[in-house]
């Protein structure tokens, strides 16, 4: 699975799965984090700090004062994927987006450069069944993909300062969810009323996580106004 | 009685820390932490508080507090300018790296950093603050932390965990040595095939100036332009602590305690940890260089300036 593990500074490492950002790739990574996150909630390695999914690599950082890079590699190399149970199930999320044109200010510009209708761009984009590759950038903040390859759109010449919470925006072949305010550079299609990110719940502040999967819905303005963020469930 | 402590005057930077955390990076949520670990460890050590203690951190100028209730014990520590007023009329020149015991009425005023950047206001027990995932560590970046990650500002007040301090004072037989270090030492970092030769040249053998973009998030760093040998966007992927990325500008950036969780640039090199807290300490308008070592040197080195830390903590002593 894990085809190549280099020394990231003298506390970390990175494993590597392969070259392309594809589910496959993304599934596996995403299974050996499974893996080590339960062996350290077992207590069967001391001196992990962090481990960290991305598209298609994995960073384990340590204390070095509790133990050392020969010691991490050992532990990632004697992993055993073939016997390890690995919970593979993500969650399956259903979201509400509102597409209305004041949410959705890049609408007109996704259609110019994409020759596509602003109704097709919303259907094709509403109907992706999504995959939450990672959470980054800020907490909370899922990549979520694979989108049709006729959505794909450039970065906007001049990054907005701030964009709102909520924001859903199209990202190449990603799709992402601003958890709060933020500067941002690639084009906004619509906003959700759904809370992404809330630190006062201290067990799961992050509704997704990577590995989940995620259907859209389509909500008109006024019932995105009444929208109560507990009633989403998955 | 609580003791209870209000800023009069809030300071550049100034915010609640500890250790950072664990195991929620996952989630994008930075691991943060005090910056320069060396010196928030002897803070606290001095108070007899354990390793992972809140205390406040700051940036340039720190700020200035009273005492409002009760009674309690602080100990700074850095390379520290700072007044004491007590309620007598009495007034203190402070040092760095001792307890002072103090009651309602006195004021503290830390009035700049010498030579430096970071200092630590550890008090005997502790802060009494909420954490968040494990930490109380302010990030203002992803607003996490007591009020959504903001710094500290002037009126805020805050209680202590320890009710009464004992009028028991302790100082350190040796403080730590000024280390006016310039030649910083790195690793290979996991990219470095990402540059050309002469990039890479011009890395280990180039001055560069510090600038003053530095946060807690990164460290920008000014000198000639680093060449790539191929694109300087990279699949994104997580980040180690202290790793120098260059993006298409060719000027690096070192990723300090507050670096976001996943990023996109090539790492040319990561400094090691034995010398990170020294970097951070370096102000803006230095010059620096990078000297690249093995993981064998980082690690003994990392040991040492462990056993030299607690070294510096067992010669704490009462002073009366």
């Amino acid at each position: 699975m894990i085809k190549k593990i280099s020394s990231f500074g003298d506390q970390a490492v990175l494993c590597d799965f392969g070259e392309e950002v594809t589910k496959e790739v993304n599934s596996n990574v995403i299974s050996v984090f499974k893996i080590v996150q339960s062996k350290i909630s077992n207590k069967e390695i001391i001196g992990i700090k962090n481990c960290v999914p991305s598209y298609n690599k994995l960073l384990i950082s340590f204390d070095l004062q509790l133990i050392d890079l020969k010691k991490v590699l050992h532990f990632i190399e004697n992993l055993n994927f073939a016997t390890e149970s690995i919970s593979q199930l993500g969650k399956n999320w259903k979201l509400p987006v509102c597409y209305d044109e004041e949410f959705g200010i890049d609408q007109e510009n996704v259609s110019k450069s994409t020759g596509l209708n602003i109704d097709k761009i919303i259907d094709l984009h509403q109907k992706t069944n999504f995959y939450v590759y990672m959470i980054g950038f800020m907490p909370g903040l899922p990549y979520m993909g694979d989108l049709d390859s006729s959505l794909y759109v450039p970065r906007l010449e001049t990054p907005r300062v701030e964009i709102a919470e909520g924001s859903v925006i199209i990202a190449e072949k990603f799709c992402c969810i601003f958890p709060r305010k933020s500067p941002c550079g690639w084009s906004i299609i619509g906003r959700t009323p759904a809370k992404l990110f809330d630190q006062s719940n201290k067990e799961y502040p992050s509704l997704l996580s990577p590995g989940d999967t995620v259907e859209l819905y389509r909500m008109d303005k006024n019932s995105f106004s009444k929208f109560d963020p507990r009633e989403l469930d998955c | 009685m609580p003791c209870s402590v209000k800023i009069e005057r809030a300071g550049v930077s100034t915010t609640y820390q500890d250790q950072g955390r664990t195991f929620v990076q996952y989630l994008g949520i930075v691991e943060g932490g005090s910056i320069d670990r060396t010196n928030s460890k002897i803070c606290n050590a001095i108070l007899q508080n354990r390793e992972n203690e809140s205390l406040i951190e700051f940036a340039y100028q720190g700020p200035k507090f009273s005492i409002t209730q009760g009674s309690c014990k602080i100990a700074i520590a850095g390379d520290i300018v700072f007044k004491i007023y007590k309620k007598n009329n009495i007034k203190i020149s402070g040092v760095s790296y001792r307890s002072y015991f103090l009651e309602s009425g006195d004021i503290v005023d830390i009035v700049s950093v010498s030579n430096s950047v970071y200092g630590y206001l550890g008090f005997e027990g502790g802060i009494q603050l909420e954490d968040y995932f494990g930490s109380v560590s302010a990030n203002y970046k992803s607003g996490i932390g007591q009020n959504r990650g903001s710094k500290i500002m002037e009126g805020d007040s805050f209680v202590l965990k320890k009710r009464d301090a004992s009028r028991t004072e302790h100082e350190l037989l040796r403080v730590p040595e000024k280390i006016r270090r310039n030649k910083i030492r790195v690793l290979e970092g996991p990219q470095s095939d990402y540059f050309s030769k002469k990039g890479l040249e011009d890395f280990f053998q180039s001055e560069f100036a510090i600038s003053n973009l530095t946060d807690k998030m990164g460290m920008r760093l000014k000198g000639p332009k680093i060449e790539h040998s191929k694109s300087p966007n990279i699949k994104s992927e997580g980040i180690a602590k202290g790793s120098i990325q260059i993006p298409a500008d060719g000027q690096p950036i070192v990723l300090l305690s507050d670096h976001q969780t996943i990023g996109g640039y090539p790492k040319i090199a990561v400094v090691i940890s034995a010398d990170f807290d020294d970097l951070v300490q370096i102000p803006p308008g230095q010059i620096i260089k990078f000297r690249k070592v093995n993981i064998r040197e980082a690690e003994i080195s990392y040991d040492l300036k462990n056993k030299t830390i607690n070294n510096i903590i067992s010669t704490i002593k009462k002073i009366n």
